[in-house]
């Protein structure tokens, strides 16, 4: 029997006991967590996984739906005239709205939706500014059980069109009263590349004045009871590969842990919140993260979401506008944007109530100059989130003891991260390996849409039966884990964004080529290039020019298949084995400098466990392995 | 008194009394047992004894045997015990046609299945010069002798085989008649021992014996005899217990080179495995429960320890304790010695290794038996005196074996001393001194080679699943000790880590290192700050440095870029545990590097990412600030060069800090040079102020600045400062010495001034680039040593100067706090 989740630790010790108890009374754990939301019909199962084939079901045969569990959050707790959602503008508020007037239009925009056809598990893409149509889209696709497909507005209208045609898209929402230009010529080339009778313009569409009050408005309309299994939303993010890759999440377990994650992280608690909170989100609405803890996490507790219609600059002078929007405000905000920041802040009423780091690390240094922003030192805390986690897995957390500047922080309630080496062995206390996860968590990504293979191979094939991050990381002797650096390297090749995971991920898997290291070089005279390093299976055709040329020709035709020509390497070079450090790690630095050709004569190479590996190319390029 | 310590002197007392005890008893034993012994011997001698009366002695011998055995081994009476021992196995020895000796080989079971058709077997056994046969029926030896042939005769197997039909046709004896020929096995490959069936694998390992011996031919011998029989296929052919024969432990296996692995090859092993099994016999006890010694002394002398019926430890014949003729090992540096000085030549070693060397070479003959008659008619008194020391020699050289063997630590249940030399009075009574008060020590004279050998193949006739198979037992063999050899070529340390006394002067870089590994262990494993961390050649640097062998020679504090350090840090796989590796987040690394200097958290500096400049500026800053910079103080780069072709190293300097230093200068850099002539434990340094030329030159500048330099020190006892110079007198002893230069500094100098920094630059970089040189840098910065790396440095160089910089630490650290 699970105990009640403490209200504050006094220790790290004491969280890490807490939080073996809820490892090993994982689903007793989630399904108190459940039975916060309102279900049509209860599920069967919390959880049912099975990570060697990379399938996972939270809250199996259970049903709802999202929107009305946020409205009866509301009823129950805040009352509808609360602020419900804040749109700034130069960081000045543009337009304040209430709970109500979010609940109601979103009931006309369903109907709305409804007389367009839109039903249940549609997919309609989202291509809207950051504002109140995308907030109520949101809401009134929940409302009809139609999956949202938010795609940011900074998206290339190619890709858009990419994402339409994967997702069997029924329906695209758009805005072009919105006034910013390099908008309105996407929307133009969109247009120009679909069907007009599956676009829906904001603009031009005219939902019902509603003056019904909002719990009679629930009674009088029909709300689509969603299997906890079927899509909330996809996120998709272009890859560079042919085909985009979007990634679904479940609409039972993402609720559950979006409404979960964000109290715990601004109510300090997983009760109900007793005082109304502001967050501001600094980004777009459409991130999964975004959806998360804007949009599901703020909603279900009924606290009050705030964008800004611009992108600021987050000085210190426009944070103290933000920290006037609400008593008790939060920045939510990505570490690169704050670099640049002031360190003392005017007055003492300025001060944020938290500020949220997410998507990248932040470092210490960085971290303690926030920690002058917020009420307490503890109230800057940093979440590990990824695209495929949905919520954060790993996060310090507004308690001192909880709280380690520059540190990842200790893995969720429920959460056991692992950190293997690349022979799949697991690292001691310190030692630095890839960050992967042998168990699921009701918000991580279920799937990506129609390429169950794809999301197989690309999270799960490369250490049998755990989820892999592609993040390095170490974790110290006080249970706290620190990031060291993200494994797939991203460059541009001719424009487009290629990770050498992905690259990587699709020629290793391929028998007729072998291990693969994907080295980016970038400014190159054509821009970033890549050179291709290629351990074969077969070692006996390293002796045969001919049989080279052949794998490097096999190379070159995947390349071209599953991405384009654009990612092809301007080298690729055969060796016996790839080199690697003592605990497997490839050497990609030195082959960076094969790479560029800027190998020392006398290069140290006494980090490489199987230096014999590159002796040939060492000494072909001019160099040679010294000691 | 405290009461432990009277339980101890009671008990010692105790003690003391029980051993005067066990001692009486011991000398009662002594006379009752002296007369029958005497008389007994003295019959045996005339072969007196009948087979009644044999049996009898010989039950009441066994049974005061047992009696004297039942006590623990460290107790026991060995002295009589041996004595006993020795009398029983004669006796036993002494049946007609082997019998005893036969039936201890044998069992009841295998007598009884021959007993109405005892099988006919032929024993071949070659020397260098003659061939001994011995027929056996059963168990009983009916014919042995010993075949010579005739100096005329050409000696090769046809002619042996020829000698050994025209034998057994005068003695009656015929092929036809012969269940099997058993060869005593000569250098095949390495085998276990035991009895195995010849093959023709067996006969092509032959063709390239490791070693040439008459006994390569008895198998050889073997198979033309038993092709000429008509019923070939009937006969077994066997060999027992070669020469070859390897059982010896691993640990036994190494010696002090690397190269040279030891096996127990080149035994007596018939006889050893013989003598054992038979004394095994006869204290009725299985011979794997057995621990023995057996010596094998003759022509070539062997000895063998025997554990769990293997021969675990061995002294082998060849190169073990000297023999008749054969030298045993000999001193090696009075061997190269000898070599050197044109005394001895290659080819004389490997006679007197093989056969002119022992008895033969220190008295003339190769027969202990000529030495003893000798001393008897007519040799000197000198003569006496050399022939007595000679059996001291020899007597001391195989208990030294004995003991040798026993180094293993193991009990010893006896020592059994075999071989032709055994039949010597003096050996044996020289020997009996030495051992038998300490262990069970037996004589079993000649050897039981035939028996042995017979016996082999009449138990592979009764179960033809006893004999081993040679191919299958071979390689596996071969492939043990090809594991062994790998485990035993293991590397532990890729380069030698040398053990160094104190103070005495730093040769390489190699020994700077390890002298700083040793100033570590001393005190502790100093912190070094890297300026600007996130830096592959700094970070693979201090990683190295950090797994040093099994211990550590420094800390170290990266500062700088959080993010780009974690980079570094994890594909170098630097474990952050915040002790051996910290990540200190700074936007300024020199100040942050310097204020945790001043804090005393970090003892050393070193270069990062960030420009060398900008590291000096910010620590002459501080210096100065702090008053730590005495007045007159310079910061200046040293070099330290290991070349390969000098025997020690050689420092240049300044070829980085200070691009034209006027004289006041360079007076300085030369005193912060003598205390890196100080880190090196150079005494009496001597500096060369080099210029083109060694003399005064008024159009050479440099010659006239190093002259006025080197006035400065000329006063000076503690070093040798000499200037002009060039750099061929300065390096070259035979060029100094043709140039005539008259100075001190004859090619030894140890400390090189270069005029400036693009001499000093062009000079070290075409020493590391062209002469496989390796240098250590050090910036010496009042008392904080700096340490600059570069991308052109190898892992080695790197390594040593982080050395060179703890050394100087320490240098500096004495009396202050950590």
């Amino acid at each position: 029997m699970l105990p009640e989740i403490p209200s504050g630790f006094d220790d790290n010790i004491q969280y890490m006991k807490y939080h073996n108890k809820t490892m090993s009374n994982r689903k007793e754990f989630w399904q108190k967590q459940a039975k916060k939301l309102v279900w049509d019909q209860d599920f069967s199962e919390v959880v049912q996984e099975n990570f060697i084939k990379g399938e996972l079901k939270w809250f199996e045969k259970g049903k709802l739906n999202a929107f009305l569990n946020i409205f009866d959050t509301v009823k129950k707790q805040s009352g509808f005239g609360q602020d419900c959602f804040i749109l700034m503008n130069n960081n000045s508020i543009e337009k304040k709205f209430s709970y109500r007037e979010i609940l109601v239009s979103t009931i006309a925009t369903m109907e709305l939706f409804k007389t367009k056809e839109i039903e249940k598990n549609d997919r309609v893409v989202l291509f809207l500014p950051d504002g109140k149509n995308a907030i109520i889209s949101l809401l009134a696709l929940s409302a009809i059980g139609a999956v949202a497909v938010p795609l940011s507005t900074s998206y290339p209208p190619t890709f858009l069109l990419e994402v339409m045609e994967d997702c069997q898209s029924k329906a695209l929402l758009i805005d072009s009263s919105h006034q910013d230009s390099q908008y309105q010529d996407k929307i133009k080339k969109i247009k120009e590349g679909l069907n007009e009778n599956s676009i829906y313009d904001f603009n031009s569409l005219s939902a019902k004045t509603i003056n019904t009050a909002p719990t009679e408005l629930v009674d009088n309309h029909e709300f689509a009871s969603v299997d906890a299994l079927a899509s909330l939303f996809i996120s998709y993010h272009p890859t560079g590969a042919r085909k985009p890759r979007g990634y679904t999440f479940a609409t039972g377990g993402f609720l559950v842990q979006a409404k979960y994650a964000y109290a715990q992280l601004l109510h300090n608690s997983n009760s109900s919140a007793t005082t109304q909170k502001h967050l501001y989100f600094d980004g777009k609405y459409s991130s999964p993260t975004a959806l998360a803890y804007g949009i599901w996490g703020c909603f279900s507790n009924g606290d009050c979401l705030i964008l800004n219609s611009t992108s600021i600059d987050p000085k210190q002078t426009e944070l103290a506008k933000i920290c006037k929007v609400g008593p008790h405000t939060s920045l939510m905000i990505r570490p690169p944007r704050l670099s640049e920041l002031a360190i003392k802040p005017d007055s003492t009423q300025d001060f944020l109530d938290r500020i949220i780091l997410h998507g990248d690390i932040c470092s210490p240094r960085l971290v303690k100059r926030l920690q002058n922003l917020t009420k307490k030192s503890e109230n800057v805390v940093s979440l590990w989130i990824q695209k495929q986690s949905g919520c954060s897995i790993i996060h310090t957390l507004p308690s001192a003891p909880l709280n380690r500047p520059g540190s990842m922080g200790v893995p969720a309630f429920t959460v056991e991260p692992f950190i293997l080496n690349d022979f799949g062995q697991s690292c001691i206390i310190n030692q630095s390996g890839e960050l992967v996860f042998s168990a699921s968590w009701p918000a991580m990504a279920t799937s990506i849409y129609n390429q169950k293979k794809r999301f197989y191979e690309l999270h799960f094939n490369k250490y049998q039966g755990y989820f892999n991050s592609n993040d390095g990381v170490r974790k110290d002797s006080d249970g706290f884990y620190w990031f060291m650096k993200r494994l797939d390297d991203v460059f541009k090749l001719n424009g487009y964004s290629l990770s050498t995971s992905e690259l990587e991920t699709v020629l290793s898997g391929d028998p007729e080529i072998g291990e693969t290291a994907v080295i980016g070089i970038e400014g190159t005279e054509s821009g970033d290039d890549i050179s291709l390093f290629v351990a074969p299976y077969d070692k006996t055709i390293l002796s045969d020019p001919q049989q080279v040329e052949n794998v490097k020709k096999i190379i070159r035709a995947r390349i071209n298949e599953k991405f384009g020509d654009f990612a092809l390497p301007s080298q690729i070079q055969l060796l016996s084995e790839l080199p690697r450090t003592k605990t497997g790690k490839l050497v990609r630095r030195l082959l960076y400098k094969i790479a560029k050709k800027d190998i020392m004569p006398h290069e140290d190479l006494s980090h490489v466990a199987n230096p014999d590996s590159i002796e040939t190319i060492l000494n072909n390029n001019g160099g040679n392995s010294n000691e | 008194m405290s009461n432990s310590f009277k339980t101890i002197l009671d008990t010692a007392s105790e003690i003391t009394r029980a051993t005067t005890l066990i001692s009486a008893n011991k000398r009662k034993i002594e006379q009752e047992l002296r007369r029958p012994h005497n008389e007994i011997r003295k019959k045996l001698a005339e072969g007196k004894i009948s087979e009644d009366k044999k049996s009898s002695i010989l039950s009441e011998l066994k049974a005061l045997l047992n009696a004297l055995l039942s006590s623990p081994r460290n107790l026991r009476d060995h002295n009589h015990c041996g004595i006993l021992l020795t009398l029983i196995i004669a006796l036993e020895r002494q049946s007609s046609q082997s019998q005893g000796i036969m039936n201890r080989f044998l069992t009841r079971e295998i007598r009884e299945n021959f007993k109405n058709n005892p099988p006919k077997v032929l024993v071949i056994n070659p020397g260098s010069t003659s061939t001994k046969v011995a027929w056996f029926s059963g168990n009983k030896k009916t014919h042995e002798f010993e075949i010579h042939l005739s100096p005329d005769i050409k000696d090769n197997i046809q002619t042996r085989t020829d000698s050994i039909l025209n034998w057994m046709q005068e003695n009656q004896l015929f092929l036809h008649q012969l269940s099997g020929i058993s060869c005593r096995g000569g250098f095949i490959r390495p085998v276990p021992s035991g009895t195995y069936k010849v093959n023709s694998v067996m006969l092509e390992d032959l063709k390239q014996p490791k070693i040439e011996h008459a006994s390569n031919m008895a198998i050889m011998i073997g198979r033309n005899l038993a092709r000429r029989s008509d019923n070939k296929d009937e006969i077994l052919l066997t060999t027992s217990d070669p020469v070859i024969c390897d059982e010896m432990e691993m640990v036994e296996r190494i010696t002090g080179f690397i190269k040279i692995k030891m096996d127990g090859t080149g035994a007596h092993y018939l006889n050893h495995k013989a003598v054992h099994s038979f004394i095994a016999s006869i204290l009725e006890e299985k011979k794997e429960n057995l621990n023995g010694i057996t010596a094998h002394i003759g022509g070539g002398s062997s000895l063998a320890r025997h554990k769990k019926d293997r021969v675990t430890g061995l002294i082998n014949a060849f190169s073990g304790i000297p023999s008749a003729n054969r030298s045993g090992q000999l001193d090696i540096p009075r061997v190269l010695k000898g070599i050197e000085n044109n005394e001895i030549t290659l080819k004389e070693l490997k006679r007197i290794t093989y056969s002119e060397g022992g008895l033969l070479s220190l008295a003339g003959t190769n027969d202990f038996r000529a030495l003893s008659s000798f001393v008897k008619r007519g040799a000197t008194e000198e003569q006496r005196e050399k022939i007595n020391l000679l059996f001291k020699f020899y007597a001391r050289q195989i208990a030294q074996g004995i003991f040798k063997l026993m180094g293993d630590g193991e009990e010893v249940d006896f020592v059994a001393v075999t071989g032709g030399l055994a039949r010597s009075s003096e050996i044996r009574s020289q020997l009996y001194e030495i051992l038998s008060e300490h262990i069970t020590l037996v004589f079993v004279p000649g050897s039981l080679e035939h028996e042995s050998l017979a016996a082999g193949l009449i138990n592979g006739l009764n179960n033809p699943g006893n004999l081993k198979n040679y191919l299958k037992e071979r390689d596996k063999l071969a492939e043990k000790r090809k594991k062994q050899d790998s485990l035993l070529d293991t590397t532990i340390f890729k380069r030698k880590i040398l053990y160094r006394k104190h103070g005495s002067p730093i040769k390489s870089l190699d020994q700077l290192v390890d002298s700083t590994v040793i100033k570590v262990q001393e005190n502790f494993s100093p912190v070094i700050a890297i300026i600007g961390a996130d830096n592959e050649d700094a970070i693979l640097a201090a990683k190295r440095a950090n797994q040093q062998g099994s211990y550590r020679i420094a800390k170290f504090v990266l500062i700088g870029d959080y993010e780009k350090i974690n980079r570094i840090a994890y594909d170098y796989d630097l474990v952050i545990d915040n002790d051996n590796f910290t990540i200190e987040d700074h936007e300024n690394p020199i100040d942050r590097g310097i204020e945790l200097y001043d804090q005393g958290k970090v003892h050393i500096l070193m270069k990062g990412s960030l420009h060398t400049d900008e590291i000096l500026r910010g620590v002459f800053r501080y210096l100065k600030k702090s008053g730590k910079l005495k007045p007159g103080e310079l910061i200046s780069h040293s070099v330290v060069m290991d070349i390969p072709t000098r025997n020690k190293l050689t420092v240049i300097s300044d070829a980085a800090v200070n691009p034209y230093p006027d004289n006041e200068k360079k007076i300085k850099i030369i005193q912060n040079n003598l205390k890196v002539a100080k880190y090196l434990n150079l005494s009496m340094p001597k500096i060369a102020i080099l210029s083109a030329i060694e003399n005064i030159n008024k159009s050479v500048t440099s010659s006239i600045d190093a002259d006025k330099i080197s006035e400065r020190f000329a006063d000076r006892k503690d070093c040798i400062v000499e200037g002009p110079l060039s750099f061929d007198v300065a390096m070259n002893a035979k060029i100094a010495q043709e140039k005539k230069y008259a100075g001190k500094i004859q090619g030894n100098a140890d400390i090189l001034i270069v005029p400036d920094i693009d001499a000093g630059n062009i000079l070290y970089k075409s020493l590391t680039t062209q002469s496989n040189a390796v240098c250590a840098g050090i910036i010496l910065c009042g008392d904080i040593p700096i340490i600059l790396t570069s991308r052109g440095d190898s892992a080695r160089s790197k390594l040593a100067s982080i050395g060179l910089s703890i050394i100087s630490y320490f240098h500096n650290y004495k009396g202050k706090t950590r």
